[in-house]
């Protein structure tokens, strides 16, 4: 049984009934693509901080609200970096008060 | 962190769901940073390690439906930060393995790949939902 029998047997009967709307345009999108919008309605997507519409997360910028995103590591990476450097700061202060 | 709990998690997925798309299983998982980063970090020291691996761990919860797998990726209190689904009629090449403690689901696809290992005490539950997701998406 190949991926795409073993998807259908799973889906079932039910895979027809109800209208999928275009997660992006909100456009009524029964297939892969949206025929309004034109883009994947499987792509990966992330919800926009700022109007809170849904955008590509291959998208660098909000396509409704013009938001620019920023990858979460900006202030993940100096702040381990900064704990790194406080421990090492604190490690030679406890070496030089013995 | 969240309480996850199978009144909250299937509550997180209630918006993304198409009409009369039914939730069957759900579970949450995680996705460490790799062993070759995360084994230097403990070497340099153990809290601020630890610290560090907590930050660049990803947190998901992903949900089986009779239509798609679909996987939010979270922070703090079920804010989701970013949607992936996989089509069942679409499915792309799954692979799943179930340890004594971790059940981990690793789908290979070239878009949006997708790796979590599912801890048994990761949320009530959650060892039976992640087994029965796995054993739905291999087919085994």
């Amino acid at each position: 049984m190949n991926a795409q029998e073993r998807g259908a047997q799973i889906a079932g009967p039910s895979q027809a009934s109800g209208i999928r709307a275009c997660p992006f345009c909100g456009a009524p999108a029964p297939g892969q693509f949206c025929p309004a919008c034109r883009r994947d309605t499987t792509w990966a997507r992330r919800p926009c901080p700022r109007c809170g519409r849904m955008v590509p997360s291959l998208e660098q910028t909000c396509w409704s609200c013009g938001a620019h995103f920023r990858s979460e590591l900006w202030w993940k990476v100096p702040l381990i970096i900064l704990l790194f450097l406080i421990t090492f700061v604190i490690s030679i202060l406890l070496a030089l008060l013995k | 962190m969240a309480k996850l709990n199978d009144t909250t998690v299937p509550a997180a997925f209630q918006p993304y769901l198409e009409p009369g798309e039914q939730l069957k299983h759900w579970g949450f998982g995680v996705k460490q940073p790799n062993m070759l980063l995360m084994i230097p970090l403990f070497l340099l020291g153990i809290l601020p390690g630890a610290i560090a691996v907590a930050l660049l761990t990803k947190n998901y919860v992903a949900g089986l439906t009779d239509r798609r797998f679909i996987v939010l990726r979270f922070s703090g209190k079920l804010n989701v930060k970013e949607i992936m689904e996989y089509r069942l009629n679409n499915l792309p090449q799954v692979e799943a393995s179930t340890g004594p403690i971790f059940t981990v689901i690793k789908i290979h696809d070239a878009q949006k790949p997708f790796v979590a290992k599912f801890h048994r005490m990761g949320m009530p539950n959650n060892r039976a939902h992640a087994m029965a997701m796995a054993a739905a998406l291999t087919g085994k």
